[in-house]
């Protein structure tokens, strides 16, 4: 059973007289443990995709499975309760929140974990390890280069142990050298075993993976493996 | 433990933007405060109207007054006498809601001794005026039924005209007094009262009183026939009704029909007191609700615009999974801490008014500042706050994760 599925799954707009067909009728399975590269041009649908993986928003037509489970019959808690426990978000603009520091940003998820987290306090330190931030733990995001928020940011999707990893153009506002190690950091977590989806514009990024699927104009135009 | 973790964001929010914070939670602070000196300044004043209650002789007392005939029995005006000693021996034996009876005459006249003068008055009364008035002899012996029967000249004085009249080493007791040319003999003294509030004794009146046996005054200061004072006491404030009815009864009696007099009680004292309590009071509240609504008008236009400014975090929340009601709660809990900290600021200074009032008012009544209304003021506060949070929190709860999270 594929861990993520999608059967013909649209996600239309409408504006003003005509509809957008932001994604249009598209199949998808993606397993567990995979890694996944969205590439596709501006507009061309892959932040839609990725909200739709992610449980934040629903298909306009079509039938979502996450692990077998369709979408439609859960409701909006409990999608809520999946966000936080099964999947982790990295955005582009790292969404760190300002006031809090490196540490409290990254233990966030676990106020809005309904099922009791054992060792935290000792996970939070494996993982600012992990992304090499330990030593900044009580630093404010505004302190912090672009790169360090994004390795912050990934701590802070990792804390809730989630299946997946869901991360739209994470690289995007970093210098190439930083992104370098960012995907690095996608690729050691996809050997440790888990599923990575990610959305970028660079093909060298994309070469890192080991599917890509190309997006156009809302559907899936070609895949790569 | 979200609606804590609301709190704490809502206490570094007002860090982070302290002015504008400052700004907004100010007129819930001036409402706190002004609600605070309001009721401080009404219970102090109560605690005065309480002690001069007592001082007028507590619920229990029933006043006989004169009263004007009505006008169908104005031909029958001659045979008016007003209260009488007869009314008194009626009250005494027919009463059975009440005890002590206590009539008296007031003789308006200086007492002297040499060249000192003492302008306060002197009262007939009866042996048991000195329970009546609750009083103590501190030295000698009060009016007995021996000096009345006999007329005897004799005289008990309170502190005051006893520390006008003698000297400070001198024994008053066994000495000669003069009221109007004639000579009275000192056979007891009252105790001093003293009870001083912020320097002022409110028992003075309990040390201003000379006393001489009714029938002797009659007989040798007035030769009126009426009484200037009729007092009773009810066995219990509760029978307070019955005793009121009772009296009017035997008074119809003795009085032969003649509507010419009342009895009243301080009942209606009491309750022109906390009438005129209540409206203070609620003057007090409406102050301080208008200002709380003003304030929690300016506390939900701060909680908007911090949800305009924070939508991205909200987004982010949604996405880790926070639910609609953990977010409505998050912004409810700050909205709540905001007005608390308003609360509290107003409270310390409505306490600071208070005590500056308290040095400035010494002499009259000084407001003080109670706990009950601390704690009301900070439940007001809350509630502000829940009024100002619940509109904005419902907009941020009710927010799309994936339009907060585009916003730039
Ligand atoms: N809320 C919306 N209302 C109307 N149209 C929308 C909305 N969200 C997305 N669209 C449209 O859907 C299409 C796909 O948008 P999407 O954000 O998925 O593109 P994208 O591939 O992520 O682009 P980019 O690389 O620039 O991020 C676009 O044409 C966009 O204008
Ligand atoms: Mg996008």
């Amino acid at each position: 059973m594929a861990m993520l599925e999608f059967r013909r799954v649209s996600k239309h707009y409408r504006l003003g007289g005509h509809t957008v067909r932001a994604l249009d009728e598209v199949d998808l399975r993606i397993e567990e443990g995979e890694f996944v590269a969205i590439v596709g041009p501006s507009g061309s649908g892959k932040s839609t995709l990725m909200h739709l993986l992610g449980f934040l928003d629903s298909p306009t037509s079509g039938t979502i499975l996450f692990d077998g489970m369709e979408l439609a019959r859960i409701g909006v808690n409990r999608r809520a309760t999946i966000r936080g426990e099964k999947i982790g978000f990295i955005f582009q603009s790292f969404n760190l929140l300002p006031r809090l520091t490196v540490l409290q940003n990254t233990l966030l998820p676990l106020s809005y974990s309904r099922s009791p987290v054992q060792g935290a306090s000792k996970r939070v330190w494996e993982l600012l390890e992990q992304v090499g931030m330990r030593d900044r733990a009580h630093h404010r995001p505004n302190e912090l280069s672009g790169g360090q928020r994004q390795r912050v940011a990934i701590a802070r999707a990792l804390m809730n142990n989630p299946r997946i990893l869901l991360a739209d153009e994470p690289t995007g506002n970093l210098d190439s050298q930083t992104a370098r190690s960012i995907i690095g950091l996608f690729s050691a977590l996809n050997r440790e075993g888990r599923t990575v989806v990610l959305v970028t514009h660079d093909p060298g990024i994309a070469a890192c993976s080991r599917r890509q699927l190309h997006v156009l104009d809302g559907r899936i135009v070609k895949e790569v493996r | 433990m979200i609606f804590l973790q609301g709190l704490g964001e809502g206490i570094a929010q007002l860090w982070t933007h302290k002015v504008r914070s400052l700004l907004s939670i100010s007129c819930v602070a001036l409402g706190v405060m002004s609600f605070i000196v309001v009721s401080g300044l009404v219970e102090g004043m109560f605690s005065g109207w309480q002690m001069a209650i007592t001082q007028i002789g507590g619920l229990e007392k029933l006043t006989v007054e004169n009263r004007p005939l009505p006008a169908k029995q104005r031909h029958l005006a001659g045979a008016s006498r007003g209260r009488t000693l007869e009314d008194a021996d009626a009250l005494r034996e027919l009463a059975s809601f009440s005890g002590l009876v206590s009539p008296e005459v007031e003789i308006r006249q200086p007492i002297s001794r040499g060249k000192k003068v003492y302008h306060g008055g002197v009262r007939g009364v009866l042996p048991v005026a000195l329970e009546a008035n609750n009083l103590s002899v501190s030295d000698g012996r009060f009016i007995t039924d021996v000096d009345e029967w006999n007329r005897l000249p004799v005289i008990v004085l309170g502190s005051e005209p006893a520390r006008i009249l003698f000297d400070k080493n001198e024994d008053p007791l066994g000495r000669q007094v003069r009221v109007q040319g004639q000579n009275f003999t000192v056979v007891g003294l009252i105790e001093h009262y003293e009870k001083l509030q912020f320097g002022y004794n409110v028992l003075e009146q309990k040390n201003r009183v000379a006393f001489v046996p009714l029938s002797t005054a009659r007989q040798r200061l007035s030769r009126a026939p009426s009484l200037s004072k009729l007092t009773l006491w009810a066995n219990e404030a509760g029978m307070l009704p019955q005793a009121v009815d009772e009296a009017r009864n035997i008074l119809r009696q003795t009085h032969r029909g003649l509507a010419d007099f009342d009895v009243e009680t301080n009942e209606d004292q009491f309750a022109q007191f906390e009438a005129t309590r209540r409206n203070w009071l609620v003057a007090g509240a409406a102050v301080a609700v208008v200002s709380l609504i003003v304030g929690g008008i300016g506390i939900m236009n701060l909680m908007l615009a911090s949800i305009q400014e924070r939508m991205r975090e909200i987004g982010l929340r949604k996405a880790i999974g926070a639910w609609n009601r953990d977010i409505f709660a998050l912004f409810v809990a700050e909205a709540i801490s905001l007005t608390l900290v308003g609360g509290a600021l107003g409270i310390l200074a409505g306490q600071g008014v208070i005590t500056v009032l308290g040095v400035l008012m010494a002499k009259l009544s000084p407001p003080v500042f109670s706990f009950t209304s601390a704690v009301t003021g900070l439940i007001f506060s809350v509630a502000t706050g829940l009024f100002a949070g619940i509109y904005p929190a419902l907009e941020a709860a009710r927010m799309d994760p994936i339009e907060a999270l585009r916003q730039e």
